[in-house]
């Protein structure tokens, strides 16, 4: 088989050696190609894409800043809580069982939730510390703990409409954390950290951006007073059975809202769980027609033309007064009647009559400018304007109705930031919410009445406040208060008024001579006793009772004779003393409450014949439904203390 | 004894110490993280492989004639076998398990090949009709067989091999034009055969930016690898491709992309080198070769080494499609590495036996 090589044979297989060796030489040169295209010609870009995927960058939230009170104390904050997360394919699927007893979640579903996807996967988010403890112990590849800012609410219901909430997303959705996003949230931080093929980040890192905090929002809002104002109105919602209700407290000398509460509550902590007609702030929102609560500002007008003075008497028509085609009732029918007579017996006919003296025009701007029918500019999102309507479409029954605030609508606030013109002199502050907000300047600060006019008024009112007027039950021990009662059927829709639907309001100031506070109680639909005096004031009393001694304003025993023997023991045990519920005709729902005196007084004005069991207060009545009872009919009742 | 060590071709060992050289330092560089202990048992490979490429230069070349026709007969037969008894890995049947240790008959056959078609050629005229047919029935059986199992990168490897060893002993043009034609007409016809994860390699070699987190990750990420090298490279032990694991097969198949990142263009370059000095070395031989019989040998061994690294290299940079060929010398992996050696044993007993022959020189060669 060896065979020498010829010549010829030599020259021609040389030749295609050469040939064999350009076919290789061209490979290897193709090769150089590339490699210089990649290494010189791509290698920038190339070496970003190294560097982009070999860095991962994570955004880092921010926490928000947190809401305070006027006094630093925390309302809202955000706490770092763990929530468990993993990469979905690294979970081993014989654990999935064991992970999920310690989320406490489902196992068949933990295990749709990690084959759904194969890298990050939220398992629980903002889970308890423990929780996570437990879950990690577990030390199960693929699961990691990651930290979450959650927002916390110390106060819960009690602040939870007027802060609002936040998102998953640390937005906030509601409330004030909604209106101060802005300020709120903190700048989410971007970090660079360098992580390896299968997504494990390396430690160590770098910020391309920190997270920047977000910035402190101070309110004026006193957490003490917010607290015992939700819980006072909490108790009086329960106690009338009411649908809903609202407070505001307000500090006169600088518009500073000091406590706003709604009814029904919900807990911001947990928004989730309740629906979202449950989360608006009411207080700013919703508009209610007043009822009397606007008489003192009729009365207002009328000191102010100076034709009318606070002993002028005005004869109220004994119950029955026709303006054009319209009949106005009050529901107790009186003669003779003084400025603070008017007030405190809360006339609506006198209330018309003046206003028709005094005029629409007049009556208008005096309500325009107490505020209402326009924002109050505190600075809360939603609020409303309320209704007044302008003047010119004021005809005489308008005028007339409108005096006892009836055609028009105010928010809660509204009532505050006007009732503490009569606190203040005549002069309307804007209220506002944020600490730093127009502390100084007369920005949002007008001339109402003249501080004459204003001090005559809130000298009526504490008639008004008073066994004799029908807001006795607001009065706290040992304090004086300067304050209205207001009791409104509520519109039904259709144009006219529902018959056994009521807003019952008290509005007023104490101490009533260097008024230190403005409280605003709203009642919507009570069903215990419709009527503001019985509603709403002992609402304001028990505000009254604990914030005053709180704020420093010490009881004064220059109070009302019997005062102290008055003094409750128990909370709850003693609201319903005289009121201005007693000799009003119509749909009383009942007497339950009462004192025999009282109940006396009722009777005999209905011409009823009264059997009666027991001492004390009214616990049990008959017939249930009084509308029934014609004069002459029997009501029966049982006393207790 | 001696006489046989002083005749072996300096340049050629030279060639190889620095390919083990670079080999193992890039394979450390591979394994380094958790991977030890595979560079150590390459460390037994290569002096194994040595011993081998040893004994096979005191081994005169008669030997390799005579084993040349029962190597490629056994290496059919185990070839048939395979579909019939043979191990099935990855969805394919390519493995004999012989007890001891597995064997992939494709592999014998690319070697056994080259040997019987030098064998064949050696006394024959690669002109005549009969002759070359021959030839192309010897390349088409292990082809045919290997296909089937399915391996389309091994079967490539052994046609384009067979072809050259057939333009090099001499098939006229126009019949190489020829099949070279025939071959591109059935590309149609084999892309209808072939099977889905072949075309879908093919297709990810066309786009691999169309499936960059599956079927086209390896090819972008070596990719990735090479171009952030650029000329200099990040530093032994730096390159952030390889370590942070996106860097797929870096010890075996891919490991060129570790070379190019760590050592940049430049070590890419000296790798090339390398191939090209010990590939011309090789056909040099050739040329000087006492025997038609060595030249061919050569030829064959000079082929297959380039087929490797230019594939190898080509489906790491992204200009060929994936298919698992090691990179001669530098990849992981005992039996591939023991293979080479052998066959370059062979190209250096050629070398011995044809030392001190003058060769012919043609004026103006290229390779004077």
């Amino acid at each position: 088989m060896r065979r020498p090589v010829k010549h010829r044979d030599e020259v021609y297989a040389r030749r295609r050696i050469e040939a064999v060796t350009g076919l290789l030489a061209l490979g290897f040169a193709l090769l150089i190609v590339r490699a210089l295209d990649l290494q010189w010609y791509q290698a920038d870009r190339l070496k970003q894409l190294a560097e982009r995927q070999r860095h991962r960058e994570y955004v880092i939230p921010a926490p928000r800043g947190p809401i305070l009170d006027a006094k630093g104390r925390v309302l809202a904050e955000s706490v770092r809580v763990p929530s468990i997360a993993a990469m979905a394919d690294e979970v081993p699927a014989e654990r999935v069982a064991e992970l999920a007893r310690a989320l406490g979640k489902d196992a068949a579903r933990l295990k749709r939730l990690l084959s759904r996807r194969r890298g990050f996967v939220w398992l629980a988010r903002q889970v308890s510390p423990a929780t996570a403890e437990k879950v990690m112990a577990l030390n199960i590849p693929g699961v990691r703990r990651e930290t979450e800012w959650r927002r916390y609410y110390p106060l819960g219901p009690a602040t939870g409409h007027l802060l609002g909430f936040v998102g998953v997303d640390g937005h906030g959705l509601e409330g004030l954390e909604h209106d101060l996003d802005a300020v709120l949230a903190g700048r989410a931080g971007r970090m660079r950290a360098r992580r390896d093929a299968r997504g494990a980040t390396l430690p160590g890192g770098e910020w391309l951006s920190p997270p920047r905090p977000g910035r402190e929002v101070r309110l004026t809002l006193d957490a003490t007073i917010q607290s015992l104002a939700y819980a006072a109105l909490v108790e009086g919602v329960r106690r009338m059975q009411a649908r809903g209700g609202s407070v505001v407290v307000m500090n006169p000398a600088d518009g500073a809202v000091l406590a706003m509460a709604n009814w029904p509550g919900f807990n911001p902590n947990d928004f989730h769980r309740y629906r979202p007609g449950q989360w608006r702030n009411r207080a700013v929102t919703d508009v209610v027609e007043p009822g009397s609560v606007l008489k003192p500002f009729a009365v207002a007008a009328a000191l102010e033309t100076g034709r009318w003075r606070r002993d002028s008497r005005l004869f109220c028509e004994r119950g029955r007064f026709r303006v054009a085609d319209y009949v106005i009732h009050d529901v107790h029918a009186e003669g003779w009647l003084d400025m603070t007579g008017i007030l405190a017996r809360s006339s609506n006919i006198c209330a018309a009559k003046l206003a028709l003296d005094v005029g629409a025009e007049r009556l208008h701007d005096m309500l325009r400018r107490a505020g209402f029918g326009r924002r109050t500019g505190i600075g809360l999102a939603g609020e409303s304007p309320g209704i007044l309507p302008p003047p010119d479409r004021w005809g005489p029954v308008e005028t007339a109705t409108i005096a006892f605030g009836q055609g028009v609508a105010v928010t809660p606030l509204q009532i505050a930031a006007a009732f503490s013109v009569l606190a203040r002199d005549g002069q309307w502050r804007r209220p506002r919410i944020l600490a730093e907000a127009a502390r100084a300047g007369s920005d949002g600060v007008r001339q109402v009445m003249s501080a004459r006019v204003a001090r005559a008024v809130r000298r009526m009112l504490v008639h008004a406040a008073s066994p004799e007027g029908t807001g006795a039950l607001a009065v706290p021990a040992g304090y004086r208060v300067a304050g209205k009662t207001g009791t409104a059927q509520k519109p039904d829709g259709h144009g006219g008024y529902a018959r056994d639907r009521f807003t019952a309001v008290f509005a007023g100031m104490a101490p009533a001579d260097d008024p230190r506070l403005v409280i605003v109680v709203v009642m919507d639909e009570p069903k215990a006793s419709i009527y503001g005096g019985k509603a709403a004031a002992p609402v304001f009393r028990r505000i009254a009772e604990t914030a005053l001694p709180y704020l420093g304003v010490a009881p004064s025993p220059a109070g009302v004779d019997d005062d102290w023997r008055r003094m409750p023991v128990r909370a709850g045990a003693e609201d319903l003393g005289a009121s201005e519920a007693l000799s009003h005709s119509g749909a009383l729902p009942s007497l339950y409450g009462m004192s025999l005196r009282e109940v006396r007084r009722f009777a005999a004005g209905r011409g009823l014949l009264l059997r009666v069991h027991g001492s004390g207060w009214v616990v049990r009545q008959k017939p249930a439904a009084l509308g029934r009872l014609d004069a002459g009919g029997v009501l029966e009742v049982w006393l207790d203390d | 004894m001696m006489d046989t060590l002083k005749r072996m071709d300096a340049v050629l060992l030279l060639c190889l110490a620095c390919l083990a050289a670079l080999g193992l330092t890039t394979l450390y560089a591979a394994v380094h993280q958790g991977g030890l202990h595979l560079w150590h048992r390459q460390i037994i490979y290569w002096l194994t492989g040595m011993a081998g490429f040893l004994a096979v230069c005191f081994t005169p070349l008669r030997a390799a004639g005579l084993l040349a026709w029962p190597a490629y007969a056994l290496a059919l037969l185990a070839l048939a076998l395979v579909p019939l008894v043979g191990q099935v890995q990855m969805g394919a049947r390519r493995w004999l398990d012989l007890g001891a240790f597995h064997v992939q008959p494709s592999e014998l056959m690319k070697w056994a090949l080259m040997l019987a078609l030098a064998h064949w050629f050696a006394s024959r005229d690669a002109a005549s009709k009969k002759n070359a047919a021959v030839a192309v029935a010897m390349i088409a059986m292990p082809a045919g067989l290997i296909i089937i199992q399915p391996d389309l990168g091994t079967t490539l490897v052994l046609a384009a091999a067979g072809a050259v060893m057939l333009v090099a002993a001499g098939l006229p043009w126009r019949w190489a034009a020829g099949g070279l034609g025939l071959m591109l007409a059935a590309l149609p016809f084999v892309w209808q055969h072939m099977h889905a994860y072949q075309k879908q390699r093919v297709l990810t070699f066309l786009n691999p930016q169309s499936d960059p987190l599956g079927a086209g990750y390896h090819v972008i990420q070596s990719m990735i690898a090479i171009g952030s090298g650029g000329i200099f490279g990040k530093g032994f032990l730096h390159g952030t491709q390889a370590r942070l694991h996106f860097l797929p097969e870096q010890h075996t198949d891919f490991i060129f992309a570790v070379l190019a990142e760590e050592g940049g263009f430049v070590a890419a370059s000296v790798l090339l080198l390398l191939y090209v000095v010990m590939i011309a070395r090789i056909l040099a031989i050739a040329r000087r070769a006492a025997t038609r019989f060595g030249s061919l040998i050569c030829i064959g061994v000079a082929t297959i080494f380039t087929l490797y690294a230019a594939i190898n290299i080509g489906m790491v940079t992204g200009v060929l499609p994936v298919v698992g060929v090691p990179l001669p010398f530098v990849s992981y992996g005992g039996s591939a590495l023991l293979t080479m050696l052998l066959a370059l044993g062979l190209v250096m007993r050629v070398a011995i036996e044809s030392r001190g022959r003058v060769y012919w020189q043609r004026p103006g060669s290229p390779l004077a």
